[in-house]
């Protein structure tokens, strides 16, 4: 329920689903355990899952709420639209990593690090790397680019290469 | 009967154009489009022809008009030097044994410093009683499993003094334990750590950095070293300062040493007398030298070291561009820039980093004007209009600079390239003079790169961006605080990918910055770049085009070039050259511009006044 007691020590709140296994909840309590910030089981009202976690963000003292269900977990803070939660993990075959990371997130969303933006192992930094190479061409490079391209066709076609 | 005719200015950046209306010869023209595109290629050789051709095309299209109805191009005689950069380091760091584990992960577990011996926490159990001990954790041993046998194990009497760890656990791990243990994590080859070692754990408070194992001495007093021993260990304490965790591991045979490579010397041979300074005195020291040569003739760098390697690569690089002999290449100046870059220690655990000394150079060559000769033939082949070479760049640069409004002479402009600062100074009645100087936009972006540890050629687009863009820190997903800490508010949510990240504020929105480094170290990284080429430089070009040599003789200067358009390299010239009674202003090319275009516009007011003159 409502954070009654002014007394009470700062959490972010997580609220879980009907019919879903407790320690999805520990998971992400464990998550922002490791990153330094307090969190709390607590009971709240809400029709779906994100209603659940803008209800969670809206009691909590630090304003930050998670919720979880059997297929997903949502990180909410009070300021954003209750319709558009910061994050959703589905949680697929992994739900406890899912769960751990989103624990981290919230607790990084309080602390103002960056967050894990997705569920999923990162992959080794040299793919990353080489990943982001491809795309690190501006709009207005890229139109060069293209005009390049056009400029030598066109200059093929006059010399009958084409 | 009208006119069209085109200026063109091939930069070593940018290709910009400047089309005009000529009705007769002493009415000023009307200047109907302008254009600015990337060069392609390097600066006077053949390949520039395609950025030419579309630079070219655009500006008819704004003008509306056809290439076919221009009667005239007129090429830039391009500055006949060009650039090259190159930077080294001169020291380097190797662990020829692992020793030590230094990084920052974003959670260390536990506090304080603990020393011991390494065991694996599977031979806990066997391990002797009143033994110091330091437990190495892999990713199989889950926190609860690891706290549980560790917990165990201490209620039993062991003497467990630390621990390292492979998961993202440490913070979980001793929050589980009856006393307060520091514990290092995220060391990703924990196999590679020693067992049976003695160790030093050591972790900061939150906000504090380790002070004992980045310190010779304190390891010196945690290992009980000898005066021999530590001398070795200055590297690893060197390596970590500033981290709040660490791990130094001490193995018999194991020693980490800086090697420093044999930077080399310069010989700096100038009209007046020939210097031979060691690179590794500095960047002022090779700077002063080069002014006591007088004029640079060539540069030489001793055989077998690094700047000998380096010198070496410029030559070979202005070889192939300007397709002249190795020996008839002649390096006119040069700029060194200190510097500090992060290197990986060769052989680290965690992929440590050192702070290494790395100098940069410039370098800057003559060419000579057959060069663009042929430039100007081939693009009058390829787009059926005539062709002529207009004028030397420093005069046109001025005669652009004078359609600033409110500007006139007696006047220095500074030209602010990618490849070279240049001055020029016009005074009534007199010759205009000039230089030219190695180093630019493009060292500032080396720096940029080398500094902050950007991986990657790739990542020299990066490094562009951050010389080009204020930053900003997202501190929630409804305000950004600014580098100069105001902040800014939004109405919509920003995207949670930019949450907690310093980005730059782009014309685009604001682009995340793919790196850990603090918005105060990148503005300080950024803006110091700037400081060492461009300040400098300015100075060195100012004084060159002087009056008697004396810089206070200048009055006033005008700012044109591609990095005119930089954010906060104006003002920071301002305040510089205040200190010697300059005022110093951006150029406003056509009244509408900026500081860009100015050799464009000046091709065409130039080619008029010669006509004139002619009658």
């Amino acid at each position: 329920m409502m954070a009654s007691s002014t007394l009470e020590r700062p959490a972010i709140y997580i609220s879980l689903m009907q019919a879903t296994p407790a320690e999805y909840a520990r998971w992400v309590e464990i998550g922002a355990e490791e990153e330094g910030v307090p969190c709390r089981l607590v009971e709240i009202e809400g029709k779906d899952l994100i209603e659940r976690a803008y209800q969670a963000a809206t009691a909590s003292p630090l304003k930050i709420g998670v919720a979880v269900s059997n297929n997903a977990v949502v990180l909410h803070e009070f300021h954003m639209p209750p319709h558009q939660p910061v994050l959703v993990f589905e949680l697929d075959n992994n739900p406890q990593r899912a769960c751990r990371l989103m624990g981290a997130n919230a607790a990084r969303f309080f602390v103002r690090r960056p967050l894990y933006l997705t569920p999923l192992p990162e992959p080794a930094h040299p793919v990353v790397e080489s990943g982001e190479k491809s795309q690190s061409l501006s709009p207005a490079e890229l139109k060069q680019v293209v005009r390049l391209v056009l400029l030598i066709l066109q200059k093929l076609r006059e010399r009958g290469a084409l | 009967m009208a006119h069209i005719i085109a200026g063109v200015d091939v930069g070593n950046s940018t290709t910009e154009v400047a089309i005009a209306e000529i009705f007769d010869f002493d009415r000023p023209p009307r200047f109907l489009s302008t254009s600015r595109v990337s060069t392609t290629g390097i600066k006077g050789t053949l390949s520039n022809l395609p950025g030419i051709v579309i630079a070219l095309q655009e500006a008819v299209k704004n003008a509306g008009i056809e290439l076919r109805q221009l009667d005239l191009v007129l090429l830039n005689e391009a500055t006949p030097v060009i650039g090259d950069i190159a930077m080294e380091t001169i020291t380097e760091t190797i662990i020829t044994e692992s020793t030590m584990i230094g990084h920052n992960p974003a959670s260390p577990g536990g506090l304080g410093i603990g020393v011991g011996k390494t065991i694996h926490i599977k031979d806990l159990v066997n391990a002797k009683r009143n033994e110091p001990l330091i437990v190495v954790i892999p990713r199989e041993y889950d926190f609860e499993l690891a706290a549980d046998i560790l917990r165990r194990a201490l209620e039993a009497g062991m003497d467990i003094r630390g621990g390292i760890v492979q998961a993202d656990d440490g913070v979980l791990i001793a929050n589980r334990l009856p006393k307060v243990l520091p514990f290092v994590d995220e060391v990703s080859l924990i196999d590679h750590v020693p067992l049976n070692m003695l160790a030093a754990v050591e972790v900061a408070e939150q906000g504090q950095v380790i002070r004992q194992l980045s310190n010779p001495y304190g390891i010196a007093t945690l290992f009980d070293l000898s005066p021999q021993e530590t001398a070795l260990v200055v590297p690893i304490a060197k390596a970590l300062i500033g981290l709040r965790s660490a791990v130094v591991i001490r193995t018999p045979a194991g020693d980490v040493q800086t090697r420093r490579i044999p930077a080399g010397t310069l010989k700096l041979i100038g009209d007046v007398r020939t210097v031979i300074v060691e690179v590794d005195q500095g960047a002022d020291a090779i700077m002063k030298a080069l002014e006591q040569v007088g004029k640079l003739q060539d540069v030489e760098g001793e055989a077998g070291t690094n700047v000998g390697g380096m010198v070496q690569r410029v030559r070979q690089t202005m070889s192939d561009v300007t397709e002249k002999p190795l020996h008839e290449i002649k390096i006119r100046d040069i700029l060194a820039v200190d510097c500090l870059v992060p290197q990986r220690v060769s052989g680290g655990i965690a992929q440590e980093f050192a702070m290494e000394n790395a100098v940069g150079l410039a370098a800057m060559v003559n060419t000579d004007h057959l060069l663009m000769e042929r430039v100007a033939n081939a693009l009058s082949e390829e787009i059926k209009v005539p062709v002529e070479l207009g004028g030397v760049e420093a005069n046109m640069a001025i005669l652009g600079t004078l359609t600033t409004p409110g500007i006139d002479a007696p006047l220095a402009i500074l030209d602010l390239g990618a490849g070279s600062t240049d001055a020029a100074l016009m005074q009534r009645d007199r010759k205009v003079t000039s230089i030219h100087l190695a180093g630019a936009g493009n060292m500032v972006t080396l720096l940029i790169q080398r500094e902050l540890g950007l991986p990657g050629p790739s990542d020299i687009d990066l490094a562009e961006q951050i010389k080009r863009y204020p930053l900003a820190k997202v501190e929630s997903l409804f305000h950004i605080r600014n580098e100069d800490n105001s902040v800014r508010f939004f109405k919509e949510p920003l995207d949670p990918r930019l949450f907690g990240r310093v980005t730059l504020i782009t014309e685009d929105g604001l682009v995340p910055l793919p790196t850990d480094h603090t918005i105060e170290r990148i503005r300080e990284v950024r803006r110091e770049a700037k400081r060492k080429v461009f300040l400098r430089n300015c100075l060195r070009a100012l004084q060159a085009v002087a009056p008697l040599g004396n810089i206070r003789n200048i009055d006033f200067v005008a700012i044109v070039g591609g990095s005119g358009l930089d954010f906060e390299l104006s003002q920071m010239l301002m305040n510089k050259l205040a200190e010697f009674g300059i005022v110093v202003g951006t150029a406003n090319i056509q009244g509408r511009l900026g500081p860009i275009n100015a050799v464009a516009t000046g091709l065409v007011l130039g080619y008029l006044e010669r006509r004139r003159e002619k009658r």
